[in-house]
C-alpha cells in the first residue's frame, strides 16, 4: 500500500479518541473521592478537626497536598499534548517546599535541638509513609489508563507529574486522618510518601504511556 | 508544503476533527511531504522505501492522536513533536540513533515520492497480521479505493459496523506496530 493509499485509509475512519483533559479531571475527582471516601469511613476523621485546622501548621499540611494535586493535574494535562511545556503551574508547585521549609525554621526556633527528633519521627511515620502511597495506588491506576489515551512526548516525566499528582490527593485525603502536626514530621513524611509515588509514577510512564 | 500556510493547516485539521473527511485527507496530504523531507535527511543510507515507511508509521501516529492538538494552538509545534517522537522511535528499531531538533525542521525541504513506490511496504506487513475481516476492510478503503458505503454493500455489514471494525482495526494497527518495534 503506497502513503496516498494509506492516507485514503486513514481519512475515511472518522471516530476520535476522547479529549483526555476532561476524563482525566473526572479520573481524578472520581477515583480520589472513592479512595478517602473509604479510608476515612473505615478509620475516621480525626475527632478535633474544626479546631485544629485553625492552627497554621494543621492549615498547611491539610492545604498543600490540594495544592500539589491541583498543579500536579494541570501539568500533566499540558504533558499528555504533544509539543506542550510545563508551563506556569509549576509555580504554585514550587511555592509548596518553599512555605513548608519556612514552617519548619519557626518551628526549630520554637522547640529545643533535643526535641527536633522526637518531633519529626511523630507517632506515625510510617503508617504515613506506607498508607500515602497506598491510597495514591488505586488513584494513579485510573490515572494512568486514562492517560494511554493522551499522547506523552516525554512519557516517563508524564507519568512522574501523574504519580505526584495522585500522591497530593492521597494526602489530601490522609491529612484529615492524621493528627501529627508537626511541619517537621509532614515536611518529611508527606513529602516522602508523595516522592515515593512520583518515582513510581515515572517508571510506570516510561513503561505504559510509550505509543 | 506547497502553498499550504500554517493557517491553513489549522483549517484543516479543524474541519476534520469534525468530521470533514476532504479537510483530513487534504491535512494527511499536506503534511506527507513534509514528513518524507525529514525522513529522507535524517535516514540518507536507509533507502527511499524505508522512509516511506517512517512516513506511513509517522501519518498513522498522528492519526491516532489527532485528539490531542488544541484548536487554539498551532498546528505546527504539535506535529514536529510527534514526528520527533516517532521518527525517532522509527530509526531506533531499524539500529540507527539520530539525533533531531525541532527547530531543524522549518529548514527541511519536502520531498515527493519516487515513482517506482513500494510495492509491499511494512505496513502492508503489520495490515496482513489483522484479522481477516478488518484487513479486507483497510485494503478494499486503501488500494481499491472503496467508500465506506462500497465496503459495506461488498461484505455485507451496515456502515456502521464498518466504521467501527476500521477504527478498531486502524488502532490495532497501531499496536502490532509497536510490538514489532520492541
Amino acid at each position: 500500500m503506497n502513503t496516498e493509499q494509506f492516507i485514503q485509509t486513514l481519512s475515511a475512519d472518522s471516530q476520535m479518541e476522547q479529549r483526555v483533559d476532561r476524563s482525566l479531571v473526572i479520573a481524578l475527582v472520581v477515583s480520589g473521592l472513592i479512595t478517602g471516601g473509604l479510608f476515612l469511613a473505615l478509620f475516621g476523621i480525626r475527632p478535633d478537626i474544626g479546631t485544629a485546622i485553625t492552627r497554621p501548621d494543621v492549615l498547611l499540611k491539610q492545604v498543600f497536598p490540594w495544592v500539589v494535586a491541583l498543579a500536579g493535574l494541570r501539568i500533566v494535562v499540558r504533558l499528555s499534548r504533544p509539543g506542550a511545556k510545563a508551563g506556569a503551574w509549576i509555580w504554585p508547585l514550587l511555592a509548596v517546599p518553599v512555605a513548608i521549609l519556612l514552617a519548619i525554621g519557626q518551628e526549630m526556633m520554637l522547640i529545643s535541638p533535643e526535641l527536633w527528633a522526637r518531633t519529626a519521627m511523630g507517632h506515625s511515620a510510617m503508617i504515613c509513609l506506607s498508607t500515602i502511597p497506598l491510597l495514591a495506588l488505586p488513584i494513579a491506576a485510573v490515572c494512568f489508563w486514562v492517560l494511554r489515551d493522551g499522547a506523552a512526548t516525554r512519557p516517563a516525566l508524564c507519568g512522574a507529574f501523574a504519580g505526584l499528582m495522585s500522591g497530593g490527593a492521597a494526602a489530601a485525603m490522609y491529612a484529615f486522618f492524621c493528627t501529627d502536626d508537626s511541619p517537621m514530621f509532614f515536611g518529611i513524611w508527606y513529602v516522602a510518601g508523595i516522592g515515593i509515588v512520583t518515582l513510581a509514577g515515572a517508571v510506570a510512564g516510561k513503561k505504559f504511556l510509550k505509543w | 508544503m506547497g502553498t499550504a500556510g500554517d493557517a491553513s493547516l489549522e483549517e484543516l485539521l479543524k474541519a476534520a476533527n469534525r468530521g470533514d473527511q476532504r479537510a483530513y485527507t487534504g491535512f494527511l496530504t499536506a503534511v506527507t511531504p513534509l514528513l518524507r523531507g525529514i525522513a529522507r535527511s535524517r535516514g540518507s543510507g536507509l533507502g527511499n522505501e524505508v522512509c516511506e515507511d517512517i512516513v506511513q508509521e509517522t501519518l498513522l501516529a498522528i492519526h491516532q492522536k489527532r485528539h490531542t492538538w488544541r484548536e487554539d494552538l498551532p498546528v505546527r509545534p504539535w506535529l514536529y513533536a510527534i514526528v520527533r517522537y516517532k521518527v525517532v522511535d522509527a530509526f531506533r528499531s531499524r539500529g540507527r540513533r539520530v539525533h533531531m531538533q525541532i527547530d531543524d525542521f522549518a529548514e527541511t525541504i519536502a520531498a515527493e515520492p519516487d515513482d517506482d513506490l513500494t510495492v509491499r511496504s511494512d505496513m502492508d506487513r503489520v495490515i496482513s497480521q489483522l484479522d481477516d475481516r478488518s484487513a479486507k476492510i483497510v485494503r478494499s478503503i486503501g488500494i481499491d479505493g472503496d467508500s465506506i458505503a462500497d465496503v459495506s454493500g461488498k461484505l455485507g455489514m451496515t456502515e456502521t459496523a464498518v466504521r467501527v471494525a476500521l477504527h478498531r482495526g486502524l488502532k490495532k494497527l497501531s499496536g502490532l506496530r509497536e510490538r514489532m518495534i520492541e
